[in-house]
C-alpha cells in the first residue's frame, strides 16, 4: 500500500502506517488552522479560553505524530483538500455559534477517524498515539457542545463509532481506502 | 522508508506475565469469601451466560485476560454508578439523570466485553472487579456533596479510560485495539461532563480534576493491571 499524498505538503511516497500517520498530521494542521481563522468570531471567555487550548492541543497531536514519522521523509502539512472543502463554509460563518458547530463537527469527524484508523495502524507505538489523540478529540467535542447546549444523549453514546470519518479519498489521499 | 519500532519482546513478557496471573486470579476467585454485590443485583441486566471454550493459544490467553479485566471493570463501573445514584446526595443534587445516564453507558460496555471475551474463546466475567468495588464500599458513606460524588466519580473514569488505553497494542488479534477504544473514548467524555461538573462548582478543583488534558495529550495510562481483581 503505497501512495503520493496529494492532501498534504509530504512529498515522500509513504506506505501502511506511515501513510496514515502523514494523513492524520495533515488532519491535525488543518484543523489547528481553521481554529486560528475562527478565532475572530469567538467572543465568550469560556469558548475563547477553550478553544485557544484546543488550538494548541491539535498542533501538540500534529507534533505527537510527527515523531512517529522520523526518518520517513515525510514533512507533512495542513491538508489543503480539507481547508480548500470548508472554505466556502469559513467564509460565511458570522457568529460564535456557527464556528462552534464547525468546530464540534470536525472534533466528532476527527475522533471518528482515529478509531477508523486504530482498526488500520500496526505499529505498536503508532496505536497508542491514536488512542490517546482519540481520547482528547472526544473530549473536544463534548466541551464543544456543551457550548451549543447539546443534550448529553448526544454528546455521548455507549460506543466511539466511525460514522463520519474523515475518508482519506475525500481530502487528497487515494490509496489508504 | 523506516519502518515503524515493533516491541516483540515486551509482548513475550508480558505474556508471561499475564498467564501467572492467570493461575493466581483462579486461586483468587475460588477462596473468595463472599462475592461482591454484582451489576445484576444493582439493577443492571446481564445478556450473558459462563460459557468455557478451550483457548486457542498462549496470545488468544493474552487477549481474553485483557477482555475479563476490563470486563470486571465496566461491571464495577456500572455497579458503583447505580449505586452513588441511589444515594441520597445524589438526589438533593440533582445528578440522578447523569449518573443513570454514565452507568447504562458501563453496563453497555460490560455487555460488548462479554460477548468479545466469549468470541476470544474465554469464560465471560459478569461479577464487578473484587478488588474495586470493596475498596469502593469503603467510600461511599464518605459521599455528602455534589463535588464529592462527582470527584469520586472521575476517578473512575480515569481508572477505565486509563486501562483501555493501556491495552491497546497489547492484544494478538489487532481487531481488539478499536473496540476496546470505542469503549475508552466514551469514558474520556465522562470525564470532560464530570470535569466541568467539579471546575462549576468549585473552579480550585479543576487542575485536579481537568476536563481535558492540559496539553492536548493526556499522561501514559496507569490503569488496572490484566487480571487483578477478577
Amino acid at each position: 500500500m503505497a501512495g503520493v499524498h496529494t492532501g498534504t505538503a509530504s512529498t515522500a511516497v509513504l506506505s501502511g502506517d506511515l501513510a496514515l500517520l502523514d494523513y492524520l498530521v495533515g488532519l491535525e494542521l488543518a484543523v489547528a488552522t481553521v481554529y486560528g481563522e475562527g478565532a475572530r468570531l469567538l467572543t465568550s471567555p469560556a469558548a475563547v479560553s477553550a478553544a485557544a487550548a484546543f488550538h494548541a492541543h491539535h498542533a501538540a497531536h500534529a507534533a505527537a505524530l510527527v515523531a512517529l514519522l522520523a526518518g520517513s521523509g515525510a514533512s507533512p502539512g495542513p491538508n489543503r483538500d480539507l481547508l480548500t472543502n470548508l472554505a466556502a463554509s469559513l467564509q460565511v460563518l458570522t457568529d460564535e455559534n456557527a464556528e462552534l458547530s464547525l468546530l464540534y463537527s470536525l472534533e466528532e469527524e476527527l475522533a471518528a477517524t482515529y478509531e477508523w484508523a486504530l482498526g488500520r495502524l500496526t505499529g505498536t507505538p503508532a496505536q497508542q498515539e491514536a488512542a490517546a489523540i482519540l481520547t482528547v478529540e472526544g473530549q473536544h467535542a463534548v466541551a464543544l457542545g456543551t457550548f451549543l447546549d447539546k443534550p448529553l444523549s448526544e454528546l455521548i453514546v455507549s460506543f466511539q463509532g466511525v460514522t463520519g470519518y474523515l475518508v482519506p479519498a475525500d481530502f487528497g489521499i487515494t490509496t489508504l481506502g | 522508508v523506516k519502518p515503524l519500532p515493533r516491541p516483540v519482546s515486551r509482548r513475550r513478557v508480558l505474556q508471561a506475565a499475564l498467564l501467572s496471573s492467570l493461575a493466581a486470579c483462579s486461586t483468587h476467585r475460588t477462596h473468595r469469601a463472599a462475592p461482591p454485590p454484582t451489576s445484576t443485583s444493582l439493577g443492571t441486566t446481564s445478556t450473558t451466560s459462563l460459557v468455557e471454550i478451550p483457548v486457542r493459544d498462549p496470545a488468544t490467553r493474552v487477549d481474553i485476560l485483557l477482555l475479563q479485566t476490563s470486563g470486571s471493570l465496566e461491571h464495577y463501573a456500572s455497579g458503583i454508578y447505580t449505586q452513588v445514584a441511589g444515594l441520597d446526595v445524589a438526589g438533593r443534587t440533582g445528578l440522578i439523570p447523569l449518573l443513570t445516564a454514565f452507568a447504562t453507558h458501563h453496563a453497555d460496555h460490560a455487555a460488548a466485553l462479554e460477548t468479545a471475551t466469549l468470541q476470544a474463546g474465554g469464560r465471560t466475567v459478569t461479577q464487578p472487579n473484587a478488588m474495586l468495588s470493596e475498596a469502593a464500599m469503603r467510600l461511599l458513606p464518605g459521599l455528602t456533596s455534589a463535588v464529592d460524588v462527582l470527584e469520586f466519580l472521575y476517578g473512575v473514569e480515569l481508572l477505565s479510560a486509563s486501562t483501555h488505553r493501556q491495552n491497546v497494542g497489547l492484544f494478538s488479534d489487532p481487531g481488539h485495539n478499536g473496540f476496546v477504544m470505542g469503549i475508552g473514548g466514551v469514558e474520556a467524555r465522562h470525564m470532560t461532563v464530570l470535569g466541568s461538573r467539579i471546575a462549576a462548582l468549585d473552579e480550585a478543583q479543576r487542575g485536579a480534576w481537568p476536563p481535558w488534558p492540559a496539553s492536548g495529550l493526556p499522561p501514559p495510562p496507569a490503569g488496572l493491571q490484566p487480571g487483578v481483581g477478577l
